[in-house]
C-alpha cells in the first residue's frame, strides 16, 4: 500500500483527496502547509507528496525544492495540484524535481488515476 | 443561468403616490436599473434587509416611521452615508440638506437623473467578456464546493453599501498588471453547515465546526482566484509593479458589520443563489464583490482563454 501525503492549507481539499486515496487502497498521511509537509516528507515509507501551491509559512514549490536540497530525497514523487497554470511556476516546478502538475477544480476518478499512473 | 451582457444596479424607490412610483419604475426599467419599492415598512427595516443597494431615491410626499422625506434623508445620511440619496421634489431644498443629497430633481427633469445617477453609479467601465468570465469561473467553483445543487445567479451590478451580508468573510487580493483589489465573498454560516451536515461539500458530514465552514467559503474564494489569475492576470515576465506598489489600509467595524476599502466607487457585485441542496427552501445566498481600489486600467483587458490554447484542461495531470 503505497504512502501518500497530502499537503494543502484548506480542509476541504485535505479531505476530499484523503478520501478519495483511502478509499481507493492507498494510506494517507495530511499537512496543513509548506512547513509542516517538509517535516513529514523525510519519511522513508512516503512514495508521493501531492502538495498546493500557495499556502502560508511555505508554500509548496519552495518546500519541493526544499525536500529535494535539505533533505536530499530524490526519490519520492512530487505532484503539485493547485489553482495555478502559470508556465513560469510549472517551470519553477519542473527545476524542483516536480513530475506532474493538476490545475484545481479536480475530479476525485483524476487524481486517483493520476497517482496510479505514478505509483501504481 | 443568465448571459452577461450589461450591468445594473439596485435604487430602492421610496414613495407613496402611485403615479411618482410608476414613472421612476419606467425610468429604471430603461436605466439598467431593479427598482425596490418600499411603501409603508419601516425604512430601517428596508435598509437593514437591503445591504447591497447602489442607492436611494425618495420624494417628498413620503412618510414612514412618523418622519417626513427630509427627516427620512437625515436619517438614511446618519445610517448609510455611502448611498446616494436622490430627492423628487419641486420645492426648495436648503443647502443644508442639498449636503446630504446626490441629487434633487422632479419627474419632469428624468433626464437631469439619469445624470445624476450615472455620476455616482456608473462611473466605472467594466468589460462584458471580464464580468462574463467571472460569473463563469465562480460558478465552476461554487459547483465544485457544494454538489447537487441549483445555482441561480442575478445579473451583476453596482453596488455603494459597505455593509457586510452574513457571518461569513472572505477576502483575497486579485493583482495583475492592469488591475489590482480585493474580491470578497460573504455568507451565511447555517446554510453551508447544513450543506456539509447532508455530505454535498469534501467536508466529512460529522465536521461541522466553524472552522471547517470557513474553509468551504476559503476554497470556493481560492479556486475563484485562480480562474481570474489564469484567465485575466496577464502579468508579464519583467512586470515587477503588481508587487511594488502601494497598499491601503482595510477597515472593518463589526459593531457595524461595515467594511471599507478606503474609496466611495461602486463595487461590481454578483449575487448566486444555491438551492436544492436539502429537502426545505433554505438558500444559500454568496455575495461576491469586487473592488479594484488600486488600480483598474480596463482598456489594458487580455483575455488570455482567447489567446493561448489550454493544452492541459483543469483536473487532469501534466505530467513533466
Amino acid at each position: 500500500m503505497a504512502q501518500i501525503l497530502v499537503v494543502d492549507d484548506s480542509a476541504t481539499v485535505r479531505n476530499e483527496v484523503a478520501t478519495f486515496l483511502t478509499n481507493n487502497g492507498f494510506s494517507v498521511e495530511t499537512a496543513v502547509d509548506g512547513k509542516d509537509g517538509l517535516a513529514k516528507a523525510s519519511d522513508p515509507a512516503l512514495k508521493l507528496i501531492i502538495s498546493d501551491v500557495n499556502m502560508p509559512n511555505m508554500d509548496g514549490l519552495t518546500m519541493a525544492e526544499k525536500i529535494r536540497g535539505e533533505l536530499g530525497n530524490q526519490s519520492v514523487n512530487i505532484i503539485m495540484l493547485t489553482t495555478e497554470s502559470d508556465p513560469r511556476m510549472k517551470e519553477r516546478g519542473k527545476a524542483a524535481g516536480v513530475k506532474g502538475w493538476i490545475v484545481k477544480p479536480f475530479k476525485g476518478d483524476a487524481i486517483v488515476g493520476a497517482v496510479k499512473k505514478l505509483v501504481g | 443561468m443568465n448571459d452577461v451582457s450589461s450591468i445594473q444596479s439596485k435604487l430602492l424607490i421610496l414613495a407613496d403616490d402611485d403615479s411618482t412610483l410608476n414613472q421612476l419604475g419606467v425610468f429604471c426599467e430603461n436605466n439598467s436599473i431593479q427598482a425596490l419599492k418600499s411603501r409603508k415598512r419601516s425604512v430601517l427595516d428596508v435598509l437593514a434587509n437591503n445591504t447591497d443597494l447602489g442607492g436611494i431615491i425618495i420624494s417628498d410626499e413620503y412618510s414612514a416611521d412618523e418622519k417626513s422625506s427630509i427627516e427620512l434623508i437625515e436619517l438614511i445620511h446618519y445610517k448609510r452615508p455611502e448611498l446616494p440619496v436622490f430627492f423628487n421634489t419641486r420645492k426648495r431644498v436648503s443647502e443644508e440638506h442639498k449636503s446630504l443629497l446626490s441629487g434633487v430633481f422632479n419627474l419632469n427633469q428624468l433626464d437631469l437623473l439619469q445624470n445624476q445617477i450615472d455620476k455616482h453609479l456608473f462611473t466605472t467601465y467594466y468589460p462584458i467578456p471580464l464580468i462574463r468570465g467571472m460569473q463563469e469561473i465562480s460558478l465552476e467553483s461554487i459547483k465544485a464546493n457544494i454538489r447537487n445543487c441549483t445555482i441561480s445567479v442575478d445579473p451583476p451590478y453596482l453596488v455603494k453599501d459597505q455593509i457586510i451580508y452574513g457571518e461569513l468573510l472572505s477576502l483575497i487580493p486579485l493583482e495583475s498588471s492592469w488591475y489590482r483589489g480585493y474580491m470578497m465573498l460573504q455568507t451565511t454560516e447555517g446554510e453551508i453547515k447544513t450543506a456539509i451536515e447532508r455530505g454535498l461539500t469534501p467536508i466529512n458530514p460529522k465536521d461541522t465546526d466553524f472552522r471547517f465552514v470557513n474553509s468551504v467559503l476559503n476554497e470556493i474564494t481560492n479556486l475563484i482566484w485562480g480562474g481570474i489569475k489564469s484567465r485575466f492576470s496577464n502579468v508579464s515576465d519583467n512586470d515587477n509593479s503588481v508587487t511594488t506598489t502601494t497598499q491601503v489600509p482595510i477597515s472593518i467595524n463589526h459593531k457595524h458589520n461595515y467594511i471599507s476599502f478606503g474609496t466611495t466607487d461602486p463595487q461590481l457585485c454578483f449575487h448566486y443563489q444555491i438551492s436544492g441542496y436539502n429537502d426545505t427552501d433554505e438558500v444559500i445566498d454568496i455575495y461576491q464583490k469586487f473592488v479594484f481600489n488600486l488600480s483598474w486600467y480596463p482598456e489594458n483587458f487580455r483575455n488570455c482563454d482567447y489567446e493561448t490554447e489550454k493544452l492541459v484542461e483543469s483536473g487532469e495531470l501534466e505530467l513533466f
